[in-house]
């Protein structure tokens, strides 16, 4: 992750190594998404779960109908659209100075740990196992 | 420019912060977002929907001419 950080953070904005990198995370992410996490990593009570999911999911509702109206009506009204402007519009300015970019990459690559991190964990888990058990074998051989 | 949609922006991040920390403390109230994460996550759908929706987010930001002012 901090490989990754690194480079996104180094590349200019809208270039190549830019999209490359990311097309990069991304492939990396897809398949410890497809592999899961463990199957109860929590010992929390259902209703917590459930009231956490709930204020979460009207948390992003309302960014996502605020972001929504003023796509409209940047649709509607364009060359008033700064007057309601979009998340885009308003975090592009940051996004253009390399320290806020550098924050908002090592946010966005903490964000993408949530769902890949178990997997990923387990996978390290498994190649560590795999080289024990391999070094165990290759030292029985040396042995015998 | 107008102050309400950055207000809403500003507060949707407060709450966002509000809730980890709520989280944290008291988790018998409110399931801390790993907690949900992972209860969520068990199913293989919303594991990749989510994973794409969040590259899809940083290609946006980062890669994406999505914005007029650059011309």
């Amino acid at each position: 992750m901090l490989a990754a950080s690194v480079v996104l953070s180094l590349a200019p904005r809208y270039s190549t190594l830019m999209g490359v990198g990311l097309a990069a995370v991304g492939l990396l992410a897809l398949p410890f998404a497809w592999a899961g996490p463990d199957a109860n990593p929590t010992g929390t009570s259902e209703r917590a779960t459930r009231r956490s999911a709930l204020a979460w999911a009207l948390t992003v509702v309302v960014a996502c109908v605020c972001e929504l109206a003023a796509f409209t009506f940047g649709r509607i009204v364009p060359e008033r659209s700064a007057e309601f402007p979009s998340i885009s519009m308003v975090v592009d300015p940051l996004l253009h100075q390399p320290w806020p970019r550098a924050a908002f990459i090592l946010g966005w690559l903490a964000l993408g740990l949530l769902p890949v991190r178990p997997a990923a964990r387990r996978s390290a888990g498994q190649t560590a196992a795999h080289g024990r058990v391999g070094g165990d074998v290759h030292r029985a051989q040396q042995a015998g | 420019m107008s102050f309400v949609p950055i207000v809403i922006y500003l507060l949707a991040i407060v709450t966002a912060l509000c809730l980890v920390i709520i989280g944290r403390l008291r988790p018998d109230l409110i399931a801390p977002l790993g907690a949900m994460f992972g209860r969520v996550l068990r199913n293989r759908a919303a594991r990749v929907m989510l994973i794409v929706f969040w590259w899809w987010l940083g290609w946006h930001f980062l890669a994406g001419v999505t914005l007029d002012t650059l011309a």
